[in-house]
């Protein structure tokens, strides 16, 4: 299936409109080792207030590892790590977002489950699937088909002969 | 496009935690008993570190 037309992408030229360097994500990043943003994120994630909105939020039903990127992508355009940092972090934050909400006792959904709604269909489904379709038509009895009843040309062009 | 790698990188890293280290051999006379020498850790392994700790103090809380 064709994708959709994405309408929400920015527009050509968007990161020109101001000078190189104003944006917080074009600054040196607050920090620079992986050591320093992983012991960011395990205090910031264990702080009251945080734990009280994740906790609202995961109720809902998004997928932690939904919340767990925008954080991280948040803290890169806050300019506080880089997106490579952020990434490596990324476990860092699952395991304390999951140690957060298990804590609360709250029925979530962490994201890691595998999703089969959108998957095709396995190769080895979709070939026996073809193969019961080809057994059950050759098992069909063919239906006896009426024979068309020819009439007789009347010949009622200009061109026909008379009779 | 998808622009979420929580899960790829999730379950790669679980993966390399899981891994088991090889077994040690036998010291046999030819064996080289100097120690070598401690390599630097790589962020990766900070990464490992912190997520094992977390992992068991959530251990702790599940098993209250």
């Amino acid at each position: 299936m064709v994708d959709a037309p994405k309408f929400d992408a920015p527009i050509p030229g968007m990161s020109l409109t101001t000078e190189v360097g104003n944006r917080p994500w074009q600054q040196p990043p607050r920090f620079a080792k992986t050591k320093d943003v992983a012991e960011y994120y395990v205090e910031k994630l264990a702080e009251d207030n945080f734990a009280d909105m994740l906790v609202d939020v995961a109720e809902t039903g998004i997928p932690l590892t939904s919340i767990a990127n925008t954080i991280q992508m948040n803290s890169v355009m806050q300019g506080i790590h880089s997106v490579d940092s952020g990434i490596l972090a990324l476990p860092v934050i699952m395991e304390m977002m999951l140690i957060t909400v298990e804590a609360a006792g709250i029925e979530y959904n962490s994201g890691m489950e595998e999703d089969t709604s959108n998957k095709p269909m396995g190769t080895e489904l979709l070939l026996s699937k073809l193969k019961s379709f080809s057994t059950e038509q050759m098992n069909e009895e063919p239906e006896d088909m009426p024979m068309p009843v020819i009439e007789p040309d009347m010949g009622g062009g200009l061109m026909s002969r008379r009779q | 496009m998808n622009t979420n790698y929580t899960l790829d990188v999730y379950n790669r890293l679980m993966k390399t935690m899981k891994v088991a280290k090889p077994a040690t051999k036998s010291n046999g006379l030819l064996t080289r008993t100097t120690k070598s020498k401690p390599s630097a850790m790589s962020e990766v392994d900070v990464i490992r570190e912190y997520v094992s700790a977390i992992q068991e103090e959530r251990g702790n809380v599940k098993n209250g």
